[in-house]
């Protein structure tokens, strides 16, 4: 296979990819965060190839190609931003929405979840760790996992160790575990926010 | 300690992912409190209901 062909079916290829992209959506709606080359190729969704040129040109396509491509899914500034603000919301319950400037919202969900954690430590729920001698607890983990700093607060500072003789062992436990899920939903919830898809 | 009623406990686990899915999937006031407020209902209602049916089978 000659280098030029070579060339074209890896354009080809990238092109069928990006059309399937899903994101395509938000580069219509969001031209700004693209550059204006980017723009010109890919606003409508397809981008028109020669079937033929020269090797430099061929190749000039592919490396503009693969900076575009680089570009939009490393450093478009809007995803970086909503990532940015879901893992702050995954850190901090809240924390993402408020440097959204989502004051309420922000302050609701943090009362809420971190009441949800306290009570749950409070009735001796129990912060699972990842272990697979009991596979189930994997799940738990997971769960646990979502509340971000404050799991690995727990676990530094020993609490969270759980009770079983306790009557209010299993609810502390659904506390905990319902407090790192609905953190999971509200970082998910800032980065559709800063993605624009929500108000 | 009031914590030890575990429908006290449910309630109160009720109203917290009540008050968070209502925000999350609502944006308007009056469409979240109307959420939260069948949301709550499903919850503690459907988990007592659910409660009186595993009732029947205590053998």
């Amino acid at each position: 296979m000659g280098l030029v062909t070579l060339q074209k079916r890896l354009i080809i290829i990238m092109n069928l990819l990006w059309t399937c992209n899903k994101f395509i959506d938000n580069s219509k709606k969001h031209p700004h965060n693209f550059p204006n080359s980017c723009n010109r190729r890919y606003q409508t969704g397809k981008l028109k190839k020669k079937a033929s040129g020269s090797r430099a040109e061929m190749l000039s396509y592919l490396v503009l190609d693969l900076i575009c491509h680089f570009y939009y899914h490393f450093y478009s500034k809007m995803k970086v931003k909503s990532i940015a603000c879901m893992i702050l919301g995954w850190i901090l319950p809240g924390l993402g929405h408020i440097v959204l400037k989502k004051y309420w919202r922000g302050l609701i969900f943090f009362l809420c979840i971190t009441a949800m954690f306290a009570l749950g430590l409070i009735l001796e729920g129990r912060i699972y760790s990842f272990q697979t001698e009991n596979p189930l607890t994997i799940l738990g983990f997971f769960s646990d996992l979502g509340i971000g700093l404050y799991y690995f607060l727990s676990k530094t500072l020993a609490l969270g160790i759980g009770n079983l003789k306790s009557s209010t062992f299993e609810f502390g436990t659904a506390y905990i575990a319902g407090a790192g899920l609905l953190n999971y939903l509200v970082a998910l919830d800032a980065f559709d926010i800063a993605l624009e898809k929500k108000t | 300690m009031i914590l030890k009623s575990h429908l006290f406990s449910l309630i109160i686990y009720a109203f917290f992912v009540c008050i968070v899915l209502a925000i999350i999937r609502r944006r308007e006031r009056k469409a979240q409190i109307r959420y939260f407020v069948s949301l709550f209902l499903i919850m503690v209602v459907g988990a007592l209901l659910f409660g009186w049916f595993m009732y029947l089978f205590i053998s």
